[in-house]
């Protein structure tokens, strides 16, 4: 496999996870317009409760996957009850989340920094195969088991909105409140849903930073919450679907980036391409 | 005064205006109707430059809207509406929404202050809301705020006024009250107006002529009592005897 | 007895015209800082409380502003003030090429300036080090004059306070706030919202390059972490928020909020930014539009009652 082929390969293997990054921040956005800025902070969230239980227990970190994504949606019950909720009956919802969780993002961060100080985090995993061959080139195990988990989870939400009548109520309001309204669905049981599984996602996708090399540090949410915004945008804000090719492309893009340009352009090549797609079709390449 | 000539608008593959063309005469009160979806609001929405139709254009005394920012329609063409759902700012007062058209729906500069604020002030209380002048446009009730958008719209002093379903939900009173405003602005601001309405008994009282869309299409024009005996008409809006 | 906000703005200027001759004024810091954050919260406060516009890449002409000022003294050496002159200049020669951002509406402006202020960082940053100094940055030491530079601010801080408190009293306001509200209105009352829109923006983006460049010449030093720097973007954002957008007094109470972080915070930074995030979000969760505002609209009649007027 070509130099470049193999780049590209790694990218839609990121681009999996960048999917999942993106999907709650979709979700949460598409059913009740609020602009969660504090999604990337959540993630770390997940990804400090990874941590933590590994560096206390030295537990597995594959287990801290599914307890991450509990705690992060009981939290975002929480904080749909005490915050969102309010945040909805604001003149611009959008906007004033938009600040709002920004607010929350920043105390957050600082609540990161004090409580586990400033250094940068990870887990090591031990596997039978540290790398795993694809056509001839090496991947690593724990990119092709990220990227795997990230598909298995990104079809199990679809599974849930598709075929569950909860998830049919999601795609509801996000396609006409005031019908599903009108339908006799209980908006805010949905929203409050929709904001839990949308912080649940964020959770996982925490817990699974380690298996793509990624650091966990404090000032580490913002640049997830950006991404997530930047996979959505692409992808369109109320289409699910939509985030995966938002997110596949995210992490091609990344790929080859980092294959022509120095590592460190990658953000700003981030933001020239984030530009371009909002001014053309700020709702989203696939907004429906 | 007001020409649209051949205007044609798609939505998609939706043709909402099929090759329209009217004419608003000087001084004259024109109603504009037809069922719903029959085009009505689009054609006002293009006329006062919400919309850009996609062949055909307005003319205003000769002078062509096309290639006109919509504040020179405002402005210039001295074309003014109110809405189907109102649109008050909700976070300016009633007394500073009508201000902001009176300073700058003339020319910006030369409106002396205590003029502008007179002169608004004065407009209020030709709609009825001069007990209202510090209250927010948001405490209004839905007849309140349409007064509040006519109230703007005259500020600007157009010549051309268009109103989009101003008598809908209005009491007999406030109607009335409508229809003598109309009356007076027509013969003493000598302002034409061109209606879109679904309420026929205010269209027969005060309109001079009448056009009837149908689907985008033009199929009427006359006096308000011969076009709505025409047959065609009569057809779209009770049905034919014809049992398919 | 209400003030006028003439007079407490003449106070307000004349409070730090009299610091500045102090002991204390030219020692610390601090006053330096609270006039910062005054100018660029009524910057900001120009955008979002009056336009519409939530400038979150700010920062960013912060950062132009005052590496302008650090590679003119470094390369060339032309000291300030005239450097900032054309620091500002520059930043609205940037201002201008980004003013096609503002046809995004919302929170995709908001983005999309967040994202240029991050590209300018790393612009910063990938340039050759010859001309920006590296990660040691630039010093200012023969251009250190903490008095003039404060002077300066003091002027700054004052011409936009009387630039936004103008717009505020006459119908530029007016035309600026039904643009934030609805620009096809604003529009039909004959407001050429283009125009307006450029007007606050480039006030906006030059006010904060000037500020930037001040800063650099107050402290006599640049360096990434100064220039782009997320304590300064955070404060400008926030501070008036809290304070209140859509007056002009509002970003003035909300500068004194930095009080605090100003003096003892510098230790214990991180415990503050967490206050400031969660006041933030209660301050937009339940008070809306901020501070003043919802102390105006339920705080002085309520006091107003019990005084029995």
């Amino acid at each position: 496999m070509s130099a470049i082929v193999s780049a590209i390969v790694s990218g839609v293997l990121i681009g999996c996870f960048y999917t999942i990054v993106g999907l709650g921040i979709s979700l949460i956005y598409g059913v009740m317009k609020v602009t969660n800025f504090a999604h990337g902070d959540f993630l770390m969230l997940g990804g400090y409760i990874a941590f933590l239980l590994y560096a206390s227990f030295n537990l597995n970190p594959f287990l801290s996957i599914p307890i991450a994504m509990a705690t992060l949606f009981i939290i975002g019950l929480a904080v749909y009850e005490a915050v969102v909720r309010n945040l909805m009956k604001t003149r611009n919802p959008e906007e004033s989340s938009l600040i709002a969780l920004y607010g929350m993002s920043i105390s957050l961060s600082a609540f990161y920094f004090i409580l586990c100080g400033a250094d940068y985090r990870s887990i090591p995993y031990t596997l039978p195969v540290s790398s795993i061959s694809i056509l001839g080139t090496k991947f690593l195990t724990t990119w092709v088991l990220g990227s795997a988990l990230s598909i298995a989870i990104a079809l199990g939400l679809f599974q849930f909105l598709h075929r569950t009548y909860t998830g049919k109520a999601i795609r509801a309001v996000i396609s006409n409140v005031d019908e599903a309204r009108c339908s006799g669905i209980d908006v805010n049981q949905v929203c409050r849903l929709a904001f839990a599984i949308g912080l649940a996602v964020a959770g996982v996708a925490g817990a699974m930073l380690p298996l793509f090399q990624q650091v966990i540090n404090p000032a580490g949410g913002i640049q997830y919450t950006v991404l997530a915004f930047m996979v959505a945008c692409i992808g369109g804000l109320n289409n699910p679907l939509g985030v995966t090719i938002g997110g596949l492309f995210v992490g091609v893009c990344q790929s080859i980036s980092n294959f022509i340009l120095p590592g460190y352009m990658w953000p700003l090549v981030l933001a020239l391409i984030a530009i371009i797609i909002l001014s053309i079709r700020p709702m989203g390449l696939l907004y429906r | 005064m007001l020409k649209c000539v051949d205007i044609t608008k798609r939505f998609g593959g939706l043709c909402a205006l099929d090759s329209v063309s009217l004419e608003l005469k000087d001084g004259e009160i024109l109603g504009l109707v037809g069922p719903n979806g029959a085009g009505k609001t689009t054609l006002l929405n293009i006329i006062s430059g919400f919309l850009k139709p996609d062949s055909g254009y307005v003319m205003v005394d000769g002078m062509r809207a096309d290639r006109l920012r919509r504040f020179e329609i405002c402005k210039k063409l001295k074309i003014n509406r109110t809405y189907q759902i109102p649109q008050p700012l909700t976070n300016l007062s009633l007394l500073d929404n009508v201000l902001l058209a009176t300073v700058f729906g003339n020319e910006e500069g030369q409106v002396d202050r205590e003029y502008a604020r007179e002169f608004s002030i004065r407009l209020l209380e030709k709609v009825g809301l001069e007990n209202k002048l510090h209250v927010r446009s948001d405490e209004l009730n839905a007849a309140e705020r349409k007064f509040l958008d006519l109230a703007r719209a005259l500020a600007t002093r157009p010549r051309v006024l268009l109103l989009d379903e101003i008598v809908a939900g209005l009491s007999k009173f406030e109607t009335n009250f409508i229809i003598g405003l109309l009356r007076e602005l027509v013969t003493k601001e000598k302002i034409s107006v061109l209606l879109v309405e679904h309420v026929m008994d205010f269209v027969v009282t005060v309109c001079d002529r009448v056009v009837i869309l149908h689907q985008g299409k033009k199929i009427a024009e006359g006096k308000p009592k011969e076009v709505l005996r025409h047959k065609q008409v009569v057809e779209i809006y009770l049905g034919s005897e014809k049992v398919e | 007895m209400t003030l006028e906000t003439k007079h407490s703005l003449f106070l307000l200027i004349f409070f730090f015209l009299i610091i500045g001759l102090t002991t204390i004024g030219q020692s610390n810091p601090l006053f330096f800082y609270l006039m910062l954050y005054i100018a660029m919260g009524e910057a900001f406060n120009l955008m979002y409380g009056y336009t519409g516009y939530l400038p979150f890449g700010n920062i960013g002409f912060f950062g132009i502003g005052a590496y302008v000022v650090g590679i003119l003294a470094f390369l060339y050496g032309i000291r300030p003030p005239i450097s900032i002159l054309i620091g500002a200049m520059v930043s609205m020669i940037f201002s201008l090429i980004l003013y096609p951002t503002l046809k995004l509406k919302g929170i995709y402006f908001a983005i999309c300036s967040f994202l240029i202020s991050e590209a300018v960082a790393i612009a910063i940053r990938a340039a050759p080090f010859e001309i920006t100094g590296g990660p040691t940055g630039i010093s200012l030491v023969d251009c250190y004059n903490p008095l003039y530079s404060y002077y300066l601010m003091l002027l700054v801080m004052a011409s936009i306070l009387i630039i936004v408190h103008v717009i505020d009293k006459t119908e530029k306001g007016l035309a600026l706030k039904a643009i934030k509200e609805n620009v096809l209105i604003a529009e039909m009352s004959g407001v050429n919202s283009n125009k307006y829109k450029l007007l606050a923006w480039i006030i906006n983006t030059t006010v904060v390059g000037i500020c930037g460049g001040l800063t650099a010449w107050h402290i006599a030093y640049v360096n990434y972490e100064i220039a782009v720097s997320p304590v300064i973007s955070l404060n400008s954002i926030f501070l008036p928020i809290i304070g209140g957008t859509g007056t002009v007094v509002g970003p003035v109470l909300g500068a004194f909020f930095y009080i605090p972080m100003g003096t003892i915070g510098l230790q214990f930074s991180n415990f503050f930014l967490f206050i400031y995030g969660v006041v933030v979000l209660l301050t937009v969760t339940f008070l809306g539009e901020g501070l003043l505002p919802a102390v105006q609209r339920h705080i002085i009649p309520a006091l107003k009652k019990h005084s029995g007027e």
